[in-house]
């Protein structure tokens, strides 16, 4: 399974592609989480229940977006380059190595792309979560989820700053700002 | 009996799978085998390549499937070197 995902990813060079959804969709995942949550923590609501609700009702809502939409768009962008390879060879390459990549591929990069969002919602609501099944914790449970968003859209960043090369720290910092930017637009915004 | 032991295929191929990977996927179903790759033109899409396999007793339909399973086209069969083995019932 992992061979045949690898030998179909090196065949298409999509390892960038997997990578670009997992932390597009991951950081959408993760800001939406932190906007539910600062939203929820100026609107003063205490019930748990409706928390979360709300918010595994947007985690679902975004796996599905990122599973539906990657996958239209990458079974097209496949079948299009299956396409220029079949002119170029002048051959049908259905049941090529090509053939079955460009037909898998979409099906793996849209898993990652709706997979990546939901993780991340249900990592950051897990405080939150835990409260309503009664554990103890050291804050409060908004309070609480809003470190842990911070913590992870930070990971998210250090991630990129690995990948892309640049300095991971700051990548990590970059990536902490706009997630506090975010947060201080929607307090801005409650005050309006 | 008959055995294969060299074979050239001049094979129009893809830029994936690379060179590499092409021979070793084609050096996998041939065990004991020696094959060598030798790119002969570049073009935007594809590549003109020699292969050549030697080993002892090759299969040619296993060469060929793995060949066409990678994307590749066979153009020619280049070269091909065989060898008749006494039966060993013959001998016994």
């Amino acid at each position: 399974m992992f061979d045949r995902a690898r030998t179909f990813l090196g065949v298409t060079g999509a390892h960038g592609i997997l990578r670009r959804y997992l932390v597009v969709n991951g950081f959408d995942g993760g800001l939406t989480m932190l906007g539910l949550i600062v939203g929820f923590y100026l609107s003063g609501t205490t019930d748990l229940r409706v928390i979360i609700g709300a918010c595994v009702g947007a985690a679902v809502a975004l796996a599905v977006s990122g599973f539906s939409s990657a996958y239209i768009s990458e079974a097209a962008e496949k079948q299009k380059e299956l396409r220029e390879l079949e002119q170029a060879m002048i051959k049908d390459m259905a049941e090529s190595i090509h053939g079955r990549a460009s037909r898998w591929l979409p099906v793996l990069v849209a898993f990652v792309n709706g997979m990546s969002p939901f993780v991340i919602s249900l990592v950051i609501i897990s405080p939150i979560w835990a409260a309503y099944m009664s554990f103890e914790l050291p804050l409060p449970p908004l309070e609480s989820s809003f470190l842990v968003a911070l913590a992870v859209l930070f990971m998210l960043g250090i991630y990129i700053g690995t990948v892309s090369g640049f300095n991971w720290f700051w990548a990590g910092i970059r990536a902490l700002i706009i997630a506090l930017v975010t947060s201080a637009i929607i307090v801005g915004l409650n005050y309006l | 009996m008959i055995r294969i032991k060299k074979i050239v295929f001049d094979v129009l191929k893809p830029h994936r799978p690379t060179g590499l990977e092409f021979a070793s996927a084609v050096a996998q179903k041939c065990p004991g085998s020696v094959v060598n790759l030798n790119v002969e033109a570049v073009d935007q899409n594809t590549e003109s390549v020699l292969l050549r396999i030697e080993g002892e007793g090759l299969d040619f339909d296993t060469i060929s499937n793995t060949i066409l399973e990678l994307g590749g086209s066979i153009h020619s069969v280049d070269e091909v070197e065989v060898v008749h083995l006494p039966d060993s019932s013959a001998t016994g």
